[in-house]
């Protein structure tokens, strides 16, 4: 284990960055997402920080069940998301597709079946301490070592 | 340059800098009503179903028989947690939040019963459906492959060459004939509706 | 972000009253789950003052604050011709002088005394005015709901039939409309739903952002129109 490798993994302990994608949700998930911002789960002080650029992210928050015209732009926005990088299912819909996952609806999920998911937060929506205790969890898996891995 | 050094005093006191790289809020715990997963109780369950018919979700709840009797299990992925199937339980054999002290305190139910309906000009009179029902199957086991049957007692069979429903009050919403169907020819409704338990009695 | 925690403080009400913070599934046919116990609303009235004094401050930041209204007067207008010609609904409608509260209408909204907040600019700024002062009308009509509730069963029990109807009713962004048919066990056979922001966003697209001069003043402006993306892409 090299010292770049130790500062490298103290400083993504520190420095998550998101992006989340909606890809045809009820606004529900979205909104519970944009509660981690408020100041009773203040989810800048675990040092993640949310902006909508999928160049810069590290973690991306997948929101809502398929619509097929999100299928072939998911795919692009996955693709540029720089390495290391890891999506996260929140909520029902893109896990199980909830309540759409019947006969004669437009959608198309779950999410799987398109990019690889590492997490899943299941909820109707879940609660903003559940979609933070899981990106918590599921980025230093990814991220610790990520170099020495690859070899 | 007494304000400099005010200031440097001021931040590198150990307990401003301790609290400025390693202060974290409290872990926020979800609050004792918050409905969540349904969770079992001690309770034994009887296997009536009614949590999987009462269920708005595709996939949520099943109702599972295990070594020693039935036992529900709810799949996160796809329950909603509503807790419809609570509430609907007339055994209480599941609890979330605090909706089984709430019914109580309130005396409120839900009744449900089941309509079957035949579409005739799509049913092929296959009898699929009479044959499937694990109602039908267990009042009469001698179940002809076409849906005859000689009992009286079944909920449907072949009559005539078509189906009639002779006791619809015992279905139990399960919908095996519905995916039995090849042409979608019967439905079957779950009608539910909330009532006080003193107005039902009544 | 302070309006966001005075959000949790809300949400905090609906999660005692319901269970759950979003996805309430609180109404059945016919009634409501859980009855409201008296120590519940003691509860939320005290919480109603709290959010009525946090939102008098954010509102007097908005109302006095110079930045703001630099940034909103007169940005973005829409007059009451353009507003009634794009069949624009909500505040967004209130916000430019006509008169479309579906409330207004409604039996027990008239027996709670309730009257329509309006504003004649139709700018950017009068459009936050009017949610704000909505804000403070939803709080007395809570307060006023719960001094009258009566005691008596919370579920009468009701079932769907066969039918068809078309209704219409006042959401947070404006007029809500589902139509939904049902065969006779209350099944839905056919549903269509008219979204507020279908025609809020269709208005800021035409009237609103016409005479915008800046890049900056466009995203504002759009805002404004409090447009709810979900409701429009499907």
């Amino acid at each position: 284990m090299s010292i770049l490798q130790d500062i490298k993994n103290a400083v993504r302990s520190r420095s998550i960055h998101v992006a989340y994608v909606d890809v045809g949700s009820c606004n529900g998930c979205d909104i519970e997402v944009l509660a981690c911002l408020a100041p009773r789960y203040d989810i800048e002080q675990y040092g993640i920080y949310v902006h909508n650029n999928p160049r810069e992210a590290d973690v991306l928050l997948v929101i809502g069940s398929v619509t097929p015209q999100w299928v072939d732009k998911l795919r692009d926005i996955w693709e540029k998301i720089p390495e290391p990088k890891v999506a996260v299912a929140i909520g029902n819909c893109p896990i199980s597709g909830c309540v759409y996952a019947r006969r004669g609806t437009l959608t198309t999920p779950p999410v799987e079946n398109y990019i690889p998911i590492a997490a899943q937060v299941p909820g109707c929506p879940p609660r903003p301490t559940e979609i933070l205790s899981a990106i918590l969890s599921v980025a230093p898996l990814i991220y610790k070592d990520y170099e020495e891995k690859q070899r | 340059m007494r304000s400099i050094v005010y200031y440097l005093r001021e931040f590198f006191r150990p307990e401003w800098v301790r609290k400025f790289f390693f202060a974290k809020t409290a872990p926020l715990v979800a609050p004792s009503y918050f409905k969540d997963y349904p969770s079992l109780t001690e309770k034994e369950c009887t296997g009536c179903l009614t949590c999987m018919m009462i269920c708005p979700a595709p996939g949520a709840i099943a109702v599972l028989h295990k070594k020693d009797g039935w036992e529900p299990e709810i799949y996160p992925g796809h329950c909603i947690r509503c807790g419809l199937c609570v509430e609907a339980c007339p055994e209480g054999v599941l609890s979330s939040g605090r909706i089984l002290d709430v019914t109580r305190r309130d005396k409120t139910a839900f009744s449900s019963w089941y309509r079957l309906q035949v579409d005739d000009t799509l049913c092929m009179r296959c009898g699929n459906c009479c044959v499937s029902c694990p109602v039908n199957r267990e009042i009469d086991p001698q179940l002809a492959g076409t849906g005859t049957s000689a009992s009286d007692e079944v909920i449907m069979r072949i009559e005539g060459g078509r189906v009639t429903i002779l006791h619809e009050e015992k279905c139990t919403g399960c919908k095996t004939c519905e995916n039995n169907c090849p042409n979608r020819a019967i439905r079957v409704a779950r009608m539910v509706e909330g009532v006080h338990l003193e107005e039902a009695e009544a | 972000m302070y309006l966001l925690n005075t959000r949790e403080t809300v949400l905090d009400n609906l999660e005692r009253l319901t269970g759950s913070r979003i996805n309430t599934a609180y109404m059945i046919p016919g009634g409501v789950r859980f009855d409201l116990l008296p120590e519940d609303a003691a509860a939320m009235l005290a919480d109603l003052v709290k959010v009525e004094g946090e939102m008098r401050r954010h509102t007097g930041m908005f109302e006095t604050g110079p930045l703001i209204a630099l940034r909103s007067k007169g940005i973005g207008v829409m007059d009451r011709e353009e507003a009634i010609r794009a069949h624009t609904v909500g505040p967004t409608a209130r916000a430019s002088g006509v008169v479309c509260d579906l409330r207004l209408r409604h039996p027990t909204y008239r027996e709670l005394g309730f009257t329509q907040v309006t504003r004649t600019e139709g700018d950017n700024f009068a459009r936050i005015m009017v949610r704000f002062q909505e804000v403070f009308q939803s709080i007395d009509l809570i307060r006023k709901c719960i001094d009258s509730l009566p005691d008596g069963p919370i579920r009468g029990g009701g079932l769907c039939k066969a039918g068809e109807v078309s209704y219409g009713g006042e959401a947070p962004r404006g007029e809500l409309t589902y139509s939904i048919k049902t065969d006779e066990y209350g099944r839905v056979v056919d549903i269509a739903i008219r979204t507020p922001s279908i025609m809020n966003i269709e208005a800021c697209a035409h009237s609103m952002i016409r005479d915008v001069t800046s890049i900056a003043d466009v995203t504002s402006t759009f805002i404004s129109s409090d447009p709810c993306i979900a409701c429009n892409e499907r």
